[in-house]
């Protein structure tokens, strides 16, 4: 194990002080993710959607024993919008003096004439005229406050003439009954199994979700450390005093695995880390809450990190021991890659265990199909499962290793395969 | 043969189709510099790297301290420092964790470490340079690093492939000034490698002429320069080529 030590330590000491690969991989996904959504979050309040409404009926009409008028409407429609605190709302007399007042409108809803003669009829719809700006980035934001103040403001008005006819019918109506006959109840979480679950369980499968896909940010940073831990000791040209070392090539590879497997943990957890504070901030920005992390999950995630990197490096060792230069390593590199980016990337939409079984067998011999597969049975609680495909993840890293191992040829690294 | 560090018997090396070593045997003796002189591509690497357990024969036998380098790869790495004729530092370590790291990896002893590695950086002849990392040294420092490290362990036996490859007049004159030192000092075994005849001629107790994988002639220098009629070992090696063509 000393060995193992040795070379762990040479690693890490040689990679931390490579600044540039240590910002590119660690601190630049720290920051720029982060930043991201801090961006989103800052601009969002800087720059909310701005709504114009126009007033261009100008009348008054009466629903029951009601007056209502047109600027009423005006009032509504823009006391809730500003009410959401996500767009601001302006009133304008006309069309004119709103595209000279305020340029920058992302919507302009306008209250056309006959709006109030038809709002306050039994047998006619009122129509509010949308006049959205091309080439606005909260425009459709804006386009999703309008739809549901307009919602608000119907559904006020609606429930007012529902009243009336009851009324006039002389009889007791909920007006809810007559605008949403059909409505669905609470919504019951429950785990395949027919467990109950809460809305925070449901949060919890989406963050682990998430993380199966985040499980993709390990990959391209231990391919590269791995691959110039080899590689580059021969083109440095320091692996020969090294290979002449007494040291076993059990002790070289794994010395070598380890090192990788902690940089590239670190990078990983960098990663992650960048996008749950990305999720959080744009949660600031538009309250939606999608994430639910709890220290069991991030436990289980911490596992899958630290197995995902080991598979990682030891899927890839076997093709760099028998590879003659960067170029090569580099497609070797990539092929593992863009497998392990269809699997996560797959896994963050797919129920892979649901797949037809002439699907699921071929990713089954994909061994990050079951780093993802371990997260997928955390979520729903089956530890079975869950431990299988942690025993499988496990012994396709020892496997791979020992097949490292036996085609790492000492001659080859250092002549290449034929001269 | 008892009494021989090294021995060479039939020593052939093929790659692929073409043959680096085609039949090569000599001996080295306790205590002795032996000087494996000749050419570019002449097969002079190829016969460290056998002895030094990285290659293997293709045919023939090569034993160092008795024990077969083949059979035998790990004991016989313990005997052995190998300095390759190009080698690399890892630029990012300092001169002192160079030394650091290959001395953990042959000594289990803390104390053996800390010695090994002081020995090595009074080798190396750095100063306070040591503590700097050695992206920042010269390739004459490197070079010296380099041989520092593999004299540090104090091996039985040295294998220095070109150890002045590539250096300046005075980095040169340094490297072997250290090397005759050395073994003096410890009566250490060295063979090395080299095309520069002055160096050979000067470091080494015998020589073994090789070229085309195969050796022309083996013997001190003084005798194979009074062999083949010659004021220097340069002319004695042309002479001895000239004379093995005919």
């Amino acid at each position: 194990m000393s060995k193992i030590n040795v070379i762990m330590w040479k690693e890490f000491t040689d990679i931390i002080r490579d600044y540039k690969t240590i910002i590119a991989t660690v601190l630049l996904p720290l920051i720029v993710l982060p930043l991201l959504g801090l961006t989103n979050f800052v601009l969002t309040k800087q720059q909310p959607p701005i709504i114009v409404v126009v007033d261009d009926d100008h009348s008054k009409g009466v629903i029951g024993n009601e007056t209502i008028s047109s600027s009423d409407i005006a009032y509504m429609l823009a006391y809730y919008v500003n009410a959401t605190g996500r767009a601001v709302a302006y009133q304008a007399n006309s069309m004119n003096d709103s595209f000279h007042s305020y340029p920058y409108f992302d919507i302009v809803l306008v209250i056309k004439k006959g709006f109030i003669e038809n709002l306050t009829s039994f047998n006619r719809i009122a129509y509010l005229s949308k006049i959205q700006r091309v080439g606005s980035a909260k425009a459709n934001e804006a386009s999703l406050i309008v739809e549901w103040v307009k919602n608000w403001v119907s559904d006020y008005v609606a429930s007012k003439k529902i009243k009336i006819i009851a009324h006039e019918a002389g009889i007791h109506v909920n007006p809810d009954s007559i605008k949403k006959p059909i409505d669905f109840e609470k919504v019951q979480y429950v785990a395949p199994t027919g467990e109950k679950k809460t809305l925070l369980d449901e949060l919890r499968a989406q963050t682990a979700r998430l993380l199966m896909f985040a499980l993709f940010f390990i990959a391209p940073p231990i391919v590269t450390f791995i691959s110039d831990s080899i590689i580059g000791e021969r083109e440095r040209k320091t692996i020969e005093m090294l290979l002449t070392a007494p040291l076993s090539k059990t002790e070289l590879l794994l010395g070598k695995v380890f090192a990788t497997t902690i940089l590239g943990m670190l990078a990983a957890i960098a990663d992650i880390a960048g996008l749950l504070i990305y999720f959080y901030l744009l949660y600031m920005s538009y309250g939606l809450m999608t994430l639910m992390v709890d220290p069991s999950l991030l436990g289980v995630h911490a596992l899958m990190v630290f197995m995902t990197s080991l598979l990682t490096s030891s899927l890839v060792l076997p093709f760099i021991v028998r590879t003659k230069t960067i170029r090569s390593a580099q497609i070797v590199s990539s092929a593992v890659m863009s497998i392990a980016t269809i699997v996560f990337f797959m896994s963050l939409f797919v129920e892979i265990p649901n797949l037809p079984l002439i699907i699921r067998i071929p990713l089954y011999f994909i061994p990050f199909t079951h780093c993802a597969l371990v997260i997928y049975n955390y979520m729903y609680g089956y530890t079975l499962n869950l431990s299988i495909h942690l025993v499988i993840t496990i012994i396709s890293s020892l496997v791979l290793i020992v097949i490292a191992h036996k085609v790492f040829d000492e001659e080859r690294i250092l002549i290449g395969p034929s001269r | 043969m008892n009494a021989d560090i090294v021995y060479v018997k039939d020593l052939k090396k093929k790659y692929g189709n073409i043959e680096a070593l085609r039949g090569i045997s000599f001996n080295v003796r306790k205590g002795e510099i032996f000087g494996i002189v000749g050419p570019n591509g002449a097969g002079k690497t190829t016969t460290l790297r056998i002895i030094a357990t990285l290659v293997k024969p293709t045919s023939g036998t090569v034993k160092v301290f008795g024990l077969d380098v083949v059979k035998h790869r790990s004991k016989v790495r313990k005997f052995i420092g190998y300095l390759p004729e190009d080698a690399g530092v890892y630029d990012r370590l300092t001169g002192w964790e160079n030394l650091l790291f290959f001395a953990k990896l042959y000594f289990k002893d803390s104390k053996e470490v800390e010695r090994a590695v002081e020995y090595g950086a009074k080798i190396a002849g750095l100063g306070d340079r040591i503590h700097d990392r050695t992206e920042t040294y010269s390739k004459g420092m490197k070079r010296r690093l380099l041989l520092a490290k593999t004299l540090m362990l104090k091996p039985k036996l040295a294998l220095l492939d070109e150890p002045t490859s590539g250096l300046d007049v005075f980095a040169a004159v340094e490297v072997r000034r250290l090397i005759k030192e050395y073994a003096k000092e410890l009566n250490t075994t060295i063979i090395l490698s080299s095309h520069n005849m002055l160096e050979v001629e000067y470091l080494c107790n015998r020589v073994a002429l090789i070229n085309n994988g195969i050796i022309v002639d083996i013997g001190s220098p003084k005798e194979l320069k009074e062999k083949y009629n010659a004021s220097n070992l340069e002319e004695a090696f042309v002479n001895a080529i000239r004379g093995s063509k005919k």
